[in-house]
């Protein structure tokens, strides 16, 4: 090119901005192709997770589809402007909005994901892949209209493709150069997913109304040309505007609810999300209760042990942050006081103030029966003096070492402490059916404690089977009434709650201590195995 | 290179050149701004030197004179228990001296931002059945009782688990053994049947009760006299075992439970460490198999002053601490004891019928105007390793590798290093780990330093190090050798509250324990009057809680036998039946 330049300085000037503005276009035009394939990758790692898999599964197809459209390239005849300002315009709607597409498609749950990804990929290849091909026709034809005709000299036509597929390379990996620099440095953290492929986009679409300006002479149907041009600039400047909208669209619908609050507190990840099906609670992305069938836990947690006892006055609540235990046991008109000792002021705060969590917890931590106090469940047993005539122990699994200390003996050493001689205690103990072992772990350790137990499950179906265990000092005796208005329990429907199948009988544990710590194991095994 | 050189980058030219060439202006090099607080913690170095010097100097005349039937000179664990065995035989009238403003010696604690901590020993193990006077302060203390024949401990005092735990390349493993598995492929197979053979010649050296604890009680044999005279690093080479893990850990052993490595420490005290408690098992590489249990202690977060403050209580204003001892004169009637009373700034002459010197040996020395022979030929084959024990204080839990979760112990295996010059840092305890709160948070790690060396030379060398060189230079170590593992550690930093101990422990070194001279000391009439009695761990040779326990309580009752022989049963109150 430059040799031909050089070769016939005088006739070229008119040519020459065309080949700039083509040279330029090489270098976005590779630089979008980069981006799409960088963000393909990107994307599905992170949906779809395996970031070495994905990656290269994502660049082997790209690159195939290259090699197809380059090929494709040669029936590509007549009107090649007009074709590269179509290619340009499809290249920078379908790659440009490909990461917006993907993202909904995830939210939406769509089976046909991996579908779709790699379909987009595809097609985005295939489009990039005729790009170059035809940008270094259309610079020989042009550097063949300054040269001598078309009957000029074999050395000479050889030379200038030298020149050509040099300079036009040149252009095309400079481009991908700057763009792999960008893209993790600058793009996107700075601009995100969406609006890099939208910003890329409107790079390819711009390239084409250079086109449009630059060959506008011999375009046939430039109006048609202008519309497709306004019209995908139109589209990609809408989907960067409306990036955020759509991320946050698209994660709404990837937790198929609406996050009504997420904080982080000094102690855990509090999550409340709200959706059509009803409120959910995550404390640290593990699943506390769902409004549909709350009732039926905290109904179980609460009533076998309040009805039972006759008339409680004094009880305490462990956990139970959310007030939803609360306000079963305020049910009871003998109840005088509720002393609530929950770790997290987040909590407490959170269901105390927010209107819609209130109207779950029928404001139970608003009562004036209700003591609420934060502070470390052990710590606070260890140097209160009081004794309750019930207990309700509702913490989190037994995921750690540091919760786990909340299940050992020397802890319910500290509820015996505390309980009344005719007092009863219950212990929300994770799932009999899933991890049985650690169910009657915790059984055990109540006993090696000096407490008699009783063990009873109900079916929540966000949970599954989930189960519980009173321990008393004095043996357990069914009640005969209940609250009037529960939903899940009946005196008549109770003594089912405490027939264990024989796939969740009881089976010999170690007793659970500060020193061993044998529950956080079995617990870990038993629901690793579920989540394999 | 010739010192443990831990911080990288300009303050490890820095120690190198502070440590190597120019010790004596070691003090004089500029610290670098530290980002956090803190200082030396403990009595000035200048108290307990303040004897080194007096035979020079001279002492001033006694502004003061008192009496007592039995003085304890040293509020450690030995003199605590001294008085404790006293104190349950009857006899009243005694006086306990410490230098130091509070009582418990090399188990005293601290407390930074509220949190308990130690500032030297920090365990017990469960004791086997011969350790009589651990069993009986235990119970007593409510720690332990018997429940159809099987002793039960309160859960709360044992080590909460996860117990210990080992980083080896990016990965933290429980136990401090290191698991075959996670050892280079070409080491395996070599390194299991090594630790096997170990564990075979721990349970052929053990047989027949030739290990107990206390050591006194253990069935003495030329076997023992053998392994006593050679180091454990030859023993082991010439036994073929020369596994970089084994001998890794086995390093690590010594250095933790006696100050000094393998090379300095006998194989008698090598073995001692395992055949006395629970043997070596090497780990199982079958995940079939259950792991090989692991045995108990006691602990507390601020480590064993929790029983020195227990200990202590009952002696209530008997004890007196700031009270330095500086000259012990055995007479014919009664034992003449000349103090300094820091609090009072006066000098004191007292005279008690018998005295029980709960100091190291090097001390006692010092102290009595004609140390008995065996005294002084004891002390020439002493050493005492220096100590650095750092408590850093945290305002956040700290972040961490995969693997094994933050445990009690938490320790580096770094085999390299290990093989280096002077290796000293054992790795970090957390303070917290005790506590029963259910989310981490702030916290104190301690961090324990060892700085025995592989020679007397490098112990030596290392003492003046630990004197001389500033409080800066030391923390900044300490955090870097954590940082390690640890990158999130300064950030999270608040205060780095350092101890050091010149002479914190006897060695065991090859000919020690197997000596006569140590055996003489414990005698009743170790003394030419059988006045002054020696109660302190240096007696057994190495320094643990049982054994000063034993030596103090043997001390104590060996006191009150020559009260009873002075002055007639008639002023004694009859001993007390045991509880």
């Amino acid at each position: 090119m430059a040799g031909t330049v050089e070769d016939a300085p005088a006739d070229a000037p008119s040519a020459r901005p065309a080949e700039v503005a083509l040279l330029v276009s090489v270098f976005v035009v590779a630089a979008c192709g980069l981006v799409y394939e960088l963000a393909a990758g990107t994307l599905a790692s992170y949906l779809l997770g395996d970031s070495i898999l994905q990656f290269s599964t994502v660049i082997g197809t790209y690159l195939f589809a290259m090699g197809l459209g380059s090929y494709l390239s040669r029936f590509f005849e007549r009107q090649l402007v007009a074709h590269f300002l179509r290619i340009e315009l499809l290249v920078g709607l379908v790659g440009g909005l490909m990461p917006t597409a993907l993202f909904a498609l995830q939210s939406l749950a769509a089976p046909s994901f991996r579908f779709a990804l790699y379909a987009l990929v595809l097609l985005v290849g295939l489009l990039v892949g005729l790009e170059i091909p035809l940008v270094m026709r259309i610079l020989k034809r042009l550097g063949k209209g300054q040269g001598k005709g078309p009957s000029a000299g074999q050395d000479d036509d050889r030379g200038s493709l030298k020149n050509l597929v040099s300079q036009v390379l040149t252009f095309d990996y400079l481009g991908a150069l700057a763009v792999s620099i960008a893209f993790p440095l600058l793009l996107v953290p700075q601009l995100g997913l969406i609006r890099t492929g939208a910003f890329f986009g409107l790079l390819n679409a711009g390239v084409a109304v250079w086109a449009l300006w630059l060959f506008r002479a011999e375009l046939r149907r430039l109006p048609a040309h202008a519309l497709a041009c306004a019209l995908t600039v139109a589209a990609l400047v809408g989907a960067f505007a409306a990036a955020d909208v759509v991320t946050t669209w698209a994660e709404d619908r990837f937790y198929a609810d609406h996050v009504l609050y997420s904080e982080t507190s000094a102690y855990q990840r509090v999550v409340v999300t709200a959706s059509r099906q009803g409120v959910r609670l995550f404390l640290n992305g593990n699943l506390q209760f769902h409004s549909r069938d709350e009732y039926r836990y905290h109904e179980a947690l609460v009533h076998p042990a309040m009805a039972a006892h006759g008339a409680p006055r004094k009880v305490l609540v462990l956990g139970g942050g959310d007030g939803m235990a609360a306000r079963e046991i305020l049910k009871y008109a003998s109840v005088e006081s509720v002393t609530l000792v929950e770790l997290d002021p987040h909590m407490t705060q959170l269901f105390s103030a927010q209107p819609l969590l209130r109207g779950l917890n029928a404001d139970s931590l608003r009562s004036s029966r209700m003591h609420i106090v934060n502070a470390d469940a052990f710590a606070w047993l260890e140097q209160d003096a009081d004794s309750f005539d019930v207990i309700v122990v509702d913490f989190p699994d037994p995921t750690n070492f540091s919760i786990g200390k909340l299940y050992t003996q020397s802890f319910y050493r500290l509820i015996d402490q505390h309980l009344n001689a005719s007092g009863y205690a219950v212990v929300q103990t994770t799932s009999p059916l899933i991890a049985r072992r650690s169910f009657w772990t915790v059984a055990t350790t109540l006993e090696a404690a000096g407490l008699a137990t009783t063990p009873y499950h109900v079916h929540v179906p966000s949970f599954g089977e989930w189960g519980f265990i009173l321990a008393s000092r004095r043996p357990y005796r069914m009640p005969a009434a209940l609250p009037v208005g529960l939903r899940f329990l009946s005196v008549a429907g109770l003594p089912a709650l405490f027939n264990f199948p024989l796939d969740m009988a009881r089976v010999p544990t170690e007793v659970n201590r500060l020193s061993n710590q044998v529950l956080v194991q079995t617990f870990e095994d038993e629901w690793g195995r579920v989540h394999q | 290179m010739t010192t443990p050189v831990n911080a990288p980058g300009s303050l490890q030219r820095r120690t190198l050149l502070a440590g190597a060439a120019s010790l004596p202006f070691a003090g004089c090099v500029p610290a670098e701004p530290a980002p956090y607080t803190g200082g030396w913690v403990g009595a000035d170095a200048q108290r307990g030197h303040r004897l080194r010097g007096r035979k020079a100097a001279g002492l001033p005349a006694p502004q003061w004179q008192g009496r007592a039937g039995v003085i304890v000179v040293g509020a450690g664990i030995s003199g605590l228990a001294a008085a404790r065995a006293l104190s349950r035989a009857g006899v009243e009238d005694v006086q306990v001296f410490d230098l130091e403003d509070t009582a418990g010696g090399n188990s005293r604690g601290h407390l930074m931002a509220g949190m308990a901590c130690p500032l030297g020993a920090h365990y017990v193990p469960l004791p086997g059945e011969r350790a009589v006077e651990v069993i009986e302060l235990l119970e007593t203390l409510g720690l332990r009782r018997t429940e159809r024949g099987v002793p039960v401990y309160d859960e709360r005092h044992l080590c909460h688990s996860p117990q210990e735990r080992l980083f080896i390349a990016g990965q933290w493993h429980e136990g401090l053994l290191p698991p075959v598995d996670a050892l280079p492929a070409a080491e395996r197979d070599r390194t299991l049947a090594q630790y096997r053979k170990f564990g075979a010649l721990v349970d052929a050296a053990g047989a027949g009760g030739a290990f107990a604890m206390p050591t006194a009680r253990s069935a003495w044999s030329a076997n023992a006299d053998a392994l006593d005279a050679v180091a454990l690093a030859p023993w082991l080479a010439a036994h073929g075992l020369d596994a970089p893990a084994l001998r890794w850990y086995l390093d690590y052993c010594c250095r933790d439970d006696y100050g000094a490595g393998a090379a300095q420490v006998s194989a008698w005290a090598g073995l001692h460490y395992f055949a006395s408690r629970h043997g070596f098992r090497a780990p199982n590489p079958s995940p079939n198999e259950s792991p090989p249990e692991r045995d108990g202690v006691l602990t507390w977060p601020e480590g064993n002053a929790w029983l020195a403050r227990r200990m202590a209580e009952p002696m209530g204003e008997r004890l007196q601490s700031g009270q330095v001892v500086m000259r012990v004169d055995e007479g014919r009637g009664d034992v003449s004891v000349d103090t300094w009373n820091v609090r009072a700034q006066r000098s004191e002459r007292w005279t008690a019928a018998q005295v029980v010197l709960a100091v190291p040996l090097f001390i006692a020395a010092r102290l009595l105007d004609a140390p008995p022979a065996a005294l002084t030929q004891a002390v020439a084959a002493m050493r005492h390793s220096p100590w650095l024990v750092g408590n850093l204080h945290l305002a956040a839990a700290l972040d961490d590798h995969p693997g094994a979760p933050p445990s009690w112990d938490n320790v580096v295996y770094d085999p390299a290093r290990a093989a280096g010059p002077a290796p000293a840092t054992l790795g970090y305890v957390d303070a917290m780990h005790q506590s029963t709160r259910s989310v981490p948070g702030p916290t104190v790690l301690t961090a324990y330093w060892a700085l025995g060396g592989d020679t007397p030379e490098q112990l030596t060398m290392q003492r003046a190090r630990l004197l001389n060189q500033p409080w800066s230079a030391w923390a900044e170590a300490v955090v870097q050798d954590i940082a390690r593992v640890h990158p999130d550690l300064p950030a999270k930093l608040k205060q780095v509250d350092l101890m050091r101990y010149g002479h914190a422990m006897s060695v065991p070194v090859p000919g020690l324990r197997s000596g006569a001279a140590l055996r003489a000391l414990a005698e009743p009439r170790a003394s030419p009057e059988g006045r002054v009695h020696f109660a302190h761990s240096d007696l057994s040779g190495y320094s643990v809680f049982e054994e000063a326990l034993y030596q103090g309580t043997r001390a104590g009752t060996a006191a009150r036998a020559g009260l009873m022989r002075d002055r007639g049963a008639a002023v004694v109150r009859p001993a007390r039946p045991a509880a």
